[in-house]
């Protein structure tokens, strides 16, 4: 028998779906529920900034700061090139403005205008975008480098000195500045900055491009930077990321930036960045911003995190069983926690509903969020006629549409819980075309409501779908409620055997086995929901019959593993987990090969001949019971962590423990029944040296339970030495089987318990 | 009699024979430690003297790190800043190179050899600049790379070009799993690696086991493992931290904004405290129940790790014992006794 140390046992792995091994853990933004979707109601500018547990956001505004600064170029223009035309010339490493004539609308314009001054612009901008940047990041040529940037700067400077056309001095005017910033030319930058965009009524997107340059050079991160950060954050997309980590310092008070913001749009964005680095609640922020500017766009946005936040606060412990993202450790008292957080969604949820939506500039978000906070707090009723409404308010939008009808069909689940498998139709239509990640979100929730609605087999039926065609990036993972551990601190879920198999009664894998012994209705929805439950049933039959194991129901595992096919029990994991003889111990191997392993046991095996061994054991008229206690014994220890036949009890073994939560733990890690039957086999032994040799094994059960008991209570590890010698001693003064044989037969306990070579003719003497 | 003089020279032999065996179990060691900062220009008064006092040969310098991107592929980011006076020239200085694994997922095969090419003209750049002389030369480089399976052949191929190109010893970073698991991982082509033993588990696998270092944890990855084909060089950590995390990937720590922080938080072990109080602490919001785990590395656990590496690794001198890292704040007076004798556990 192999011990297994580091790597996991695979069981199942045949059904093409593997959990990592080894320190793989899924990420938090892998397993965070977020039912309401950004991106379908906002622009991308707020991609970056969404909710999320990650500390750096992912996401880039990048073409959103294009598109505006195309803008500038049309209006330039007078509307009159093709906007695609204009962001393929300014975009462009390059552009032959000497093609004549050009096929780009934005150079056919400016060549008819003979605004020459605005394509030498251009050219010129070319040239100085290469030196856009503090050299070369490998620093291989810097001093050529530096050279050529001071030139441009100096041409700059003097072509927004000079240069009549406002727009394209204001333009000089910011690439001077932007070279001067890449030559850390400070006192340049200042200057121009001063010159040609300081204290301007009217501000386009180059001044709060030129505005984030200048405040980069500013020496501390107070309330002025906090305040050009949020001008910036709200005016100019494209450098949002760099107002919110480079300039924006999270300890400034919040009362001293707003001092220095002048209009009601100013105070917002003020307000916006406070809540954007709040981890916490924003509903006083969001208040805030409504009464400054309550059709503006950034309220939407914050509107939509707080909804989204609260969606991981509620929604992950709920359905996923584990801790909201933000949290930073397990072990919190959840329900305490969830029954906050849903007061917290009531009280936004009250917010929302105060809010006139005329007022606002997306009342599809409001109503969206509306809904969904009649959700999180349970209120399925309200939330389904809320949603009905938003379908009304987004009649053109097919993402959004999809949205709230998989919400809609989850409270309709929540409202009307389904007895049985048969599903009411939509709910088929939905399940069947569930495919991208949102759906299958959706799926999970209603296989884990009808969980939790006690119907466990058709949940289980939905659970063995959610990852059913994903490859390794997408796949869902949950945990049991119970925090069970499958394995190496593993306690995540993506393969539903694995789930039930450490979460299911018995009660519910009979049910569900029943079901799936059922022909199933020649229809496309049952054709989906059963397909290749041949192949799962044996497998099922595998966790029912370890099921009753655990409960030391001999007889029903044996009924349950005669089930599974020999060809499961010769393969991988049994055809090297499970191969020894589980009636054969001799205080020693444990899990090393033995010569007695010349016989080998399958469950079925091995549970059959246990109930034989446990018949004539019990039978008063059995000559040998000792011998048989002594059997059943050996079986059932090796049935625990510490013997050859763990797999009767579990998947997955290390040499650690693991924390199962199954309702044998006790058994599995005290040896209970195991010194229960070697107690007997000792009463019953006649012959002196086996009758010691029983009373033994009694002795290393009870070693056993009090190394879980007491070195868990002390809390000790085997590499704090003194420590752990400490509990060590006191478990053998309180081992009172070891101490009795110590005191009667002081040479025997000592022969038995330091030489491993005299188990054996302790056994002979009884078998002879 | 006659016996006695008979075995004289076989005893003899038997004694020389067992002090050559046991010297050849004692390996050589040099004395280095990590620095790994990138904002700091200079060592501190303490860091100087910690150089000094533990008899310091080597100092692994990260120089800069290596990060994916759209213009360049591959770009130096995190540069050392460090500028060493000439009183400790005499310390032999390793430029440390971290690359991020992510990078091996986004560049092309052909542009290996001219990575490398830029790797090292830029390290020998801060070399002359900031360790040494114009004519001054380093004579070794260290990679620290996670490597996975799947980046493993591209990374082994710049390993290759570094070899090639420097004609200089180059070393990489080990982490334990690739050390147990040979096979899997690859035999990196370098001339010694550095078996990195510490953050064996992430910070939330297992809330009893301190995850910078558990010797639970470190033994498995040791026992039966079968000889390393290559010198191996061990880094040990001294440094602790409060974290803040996500899984397997360490994002941050939590630094307790002024002693207040206490309040708002109650023991429940060494290693676990629980917040009392809601509060926001820098980007984490910190809920009432939630729990914090501040991990440090006594130096019982130190010694007994230097016992189990003994043990298990057959060490070739001269081996490199390394700490990670020089800091004042984990490496100071207060532990160079400590310090010291776990240098000297390697060689007893």
């Amino acid at each position: 028998m192999k011990i297994l140390t580091v790597c996991m046992l695979l069981l199942l792995s045949s059904f093409g779906h593997i959990e990592a091994c080894g320190p793989y853990y899924p990420d938090k933004e892998d397993y965070r529920v977020q039912f309401i979707q950004p991106p379908y109601f906002l622009g991308s500018g707020y991609s970056g900034f969404l909710y999320s547990s990650a500390s750096f956001h992912e996401g880039d505004a990048t073409e959103v700061g294009a598109d505006e600064n195309v803008a500038l170029w049309w209006k330039y223009c007078k509307s009159i090139p093709k906007k695609e035309d204009i962001k393929a010339v300014v975009y462009a490493d390059y552009f032959d403005f000497e093609q004549k004539p050009s096929t780009n609308s934005f150079v056919q314009y400016l060549q008819a205008q003979q605004d020459n001054a605005a394509i030498e612009y251009l050219r010129f901008a070319y040239k100085c975008s290469v030196y856009n940047s503090f050299g070369d990041p490998w620093e291989e040529d810097e001093a050529a480098s530096t050279q050529t940037r001071k030139k441009y700067l100096e041409l700059a400077a003097a072509q927004a000195a000079n240069i009549q056309n406002e727009a394209l001095k204001q333009r000089y005017a910011f690439l001077a500045i932007r070279l001067a910033y890449y030559e850390s030319d400070v006192n340049k930058l200042q200057t121009l900055y001063s010159n040609y965009f300081e204290n301007k009524k009217e501000r386009n997107l180059i001044d709060y491009w030129a505005l984030s340059f200048m405040a980069q050079t500013l020496n501390v991160r107070n309330a002025e930077t906090n305040y050009y950060a949020a001008q910036i954050f709200v005016h100019a997309p494209d450098k949002r990321r760099l107002a919110f980590y480079e300039l924006y310092n999270r300890k400034v008070d919040v009362e001293e930036t707003l001092a220095l913001a002048t209009t009601a749009e100013e105070r917002a964005a003020v307000w916006l960045m406070y809540g954007l680095v709040n981890p916490a609640k924003n509903l006083e922020i969001i208040k805030q911003i409504y009464q400054l500017t309550p059709n503006s766009e950034l309220l939407d946005f914050m509107l939509l995190r707080e909804v989204n936040k609260l969606e991981d606060w509620v929604y992950t412990p709920h359905y996923k069983a584990f801790e909201p993202t933000s949290s930073s450790i397990r072990n919190v008292n959840m329900a305490a926690r969830l029954a906050r957080d849903r007061a917290y969604a009531q009280e936004l949820l009250s917010f929302v509903q105060s809010v006139i939506k005329k007022d606002v500039s997306n009342p599809l978000i409001w109503q969206m969020a509306k809904a969904s906070l009649f959700m999180i707090g349970q209120d399925y009723i309200n939330a389904s006629n809320e949603l009905k409404m938003a379908a009304k308010m987004a009649a053109k939008n097919p993402d959004v549409l999809a949205q709230i009808e998989g919400l809609g069909l989850l409270c309709e689940l929540e409202n009307s819980p389904i007895k049985g498998v048969e599903v009411p139709n939509k709910m088929k239509t939905f399940l069947l075309q569930a495919d991208d990640r949102f759906e299958r979100e959706i799926l999970f929730a209603m296989a884990r409501t009808l969980e939790y609605q006690g119907n466990t087999t058709l949940a289980a039926l939905l659970f063995s779908k959610v990852n059913s065609t994903q490859n390794y990036s997408d796949i869902i993972y949950w945990r049991t409620t119970k925090g069970s551990f499958n394995g190496l601190e593993m306690d995540y879920y993506g393969h539903y055997l694995n789930y039930l198999e450490m979460q299911y009664s018995a009660e519910a894998l009979q049910a569900l086995i029943d079901n799936l012994k059922e022909t199933p209705k020649n229809n496309p929805f049952s054709q989906w929901l059963y397909a290749g439950k041949e192949q799962h049933i044996p497998h099922l039959y595998d966790i029912l019959g370890t099921r009753y194991i655990q409960q030391n129901k001999l007889e029903w595992a044996l009924q349950s593993f005669e089930q599974v096919p020999d060809s499961i029990w010769n393969s991988y994991p049994y055809n090297i987990y499970l191969r020894a003889n589980a009636f054969y111990t001799n205080l020693y191997s444990e899990h090393q090969p033995t010569e007695a392993d010349s016989v080998v046991y399958t469950k079925t095996s091995l549970t059959r001949t246990l109930i034989e061994y446990l018949r004539k054991a019990e039978n008063p008229l059995e000559k040998d019971r000792d011998y048989y206690y002594f059997l059943v014994a050996t079986a059932y220890f090796n049935m625990t962590q510490y013997g050859n036949s763990w797999m009767m009890r579990r998947s997955y073994w290390s040499i650690d423990g693991v924390r199962y939560a199954l309702e044998d733990d006790d058994e599995f890690f005290k040896c209970l029944l195991a010194k229960t039957y070697f107690a007997k086999a000792a009463s019953m032994a006649t012959h002196p040296k086996f009758k010691i040799l029983c009373q033994a094994m009694v002795g290393r059960c009870e070693q056993y339970r009090l190394r879980q008991e007491l070195l868990k209570e002390a809390g000790v590890y085997y590499w704090e030495r003194e420590a752990y010698a400490t509990v060590l001693k006191k478990i053998n003064e309180q081992n009172v089987f070891y101490r009795n044989l110590e005191v009667e037969h002081p040479t025997e306990y000592e022969e038995l318990t330091s030489n491993c070579y005299t188990f054996d003719t302790y056994m002979e003497a009884r078998l002879n | 009699m006659c016996n006695s003089t008979i075995m004289k020279p076989i005893y003899l032999f038997l004694f020389l024979f067992l002090l050559a065996a046991c010297q050849k179990q004692v390996p050589t060691t040099e004395r280095a430690l990590y620095y790994w900062k990138n904002t700091t220009n200079s060592l501190t008064g303490e860091e100087k003297q910690a150089l000094t006092n533990l008899g310091v040969q080597k100092l692994y310098v990260k120089f800069f790190e290596l990060e994916s991107n759209a213009e360049y592929k591959v770009v130096p980011t995190a540069k050392t800043h460090l500028k060493l006076d000439e009183s400790l020239l005499a310390v032999e200085i390793v430029p440390t190179i971290f690359v991020r694994n992510e990078v091996f997922k986004t560049i092309p095969t052909s542009f290996i050899d001219s990575l490398a090419g830029k790797m090292l003209q830029l390290t020998d750049k801060y070399y002359k600049e900031k360790f040494g002389d114009a004519s001054a030369a380093y004579q070794e480089l260290q990679i620290d790379c996670d490597w996975t399976a799947k980046t493993k052949d591209m990374y082994f191929a710049l390993l290759k070009a570094l070899k090639k190109q420097s004609k200089k010893r180059i070393s990489c970073t080990l982490r334990l799993y690739p050390y147990k698991y040979p096979d899997k991982m690859g035999i990196p082509p370098v001339h010694k690696v550095m078996l990195m033993c510490y953050n064996l588990i992430g910070p939330l696998e297992n809330e009893h086991k301190n995850s910078i270092l558990s010797i639970e944890e470190l033994v498995p990855y040791l026992k039966g493992t079968k000889d390393y084909p290559l010198p191996i060089d061990i880094a040990l950590p001294v440094f602790s931290w409060m974290q803040v995390y996500q899984y397997d990937r360490f994002v941050g720590l939590l630094i307790p904004p002024d002693a207040k922080f206490d309040t708002y938080l109650e023991a429940e072990n060494d290693l676990w405290f629980r917040v009392k109080k809601d509060t926001v602490i820098g980007h984490l919001y910190l809920r009432t129940g939630d729990r914090i785990k501040n991990e440090s590395i006594s130096d019982k656990i130190l010694e007994e790790a230097a016992l189990q590496l003994k043990k298990y690794i057959k060490l070739k001198k001269p081996t490199t014992i390394a700490f990670f890292h020089l800091d004042e704040s984990h490496i100071n007076k207060d532990n160079y006794e400590n310090l010291n004798r776990l240098y000297a556990t390697f060689t007893q």
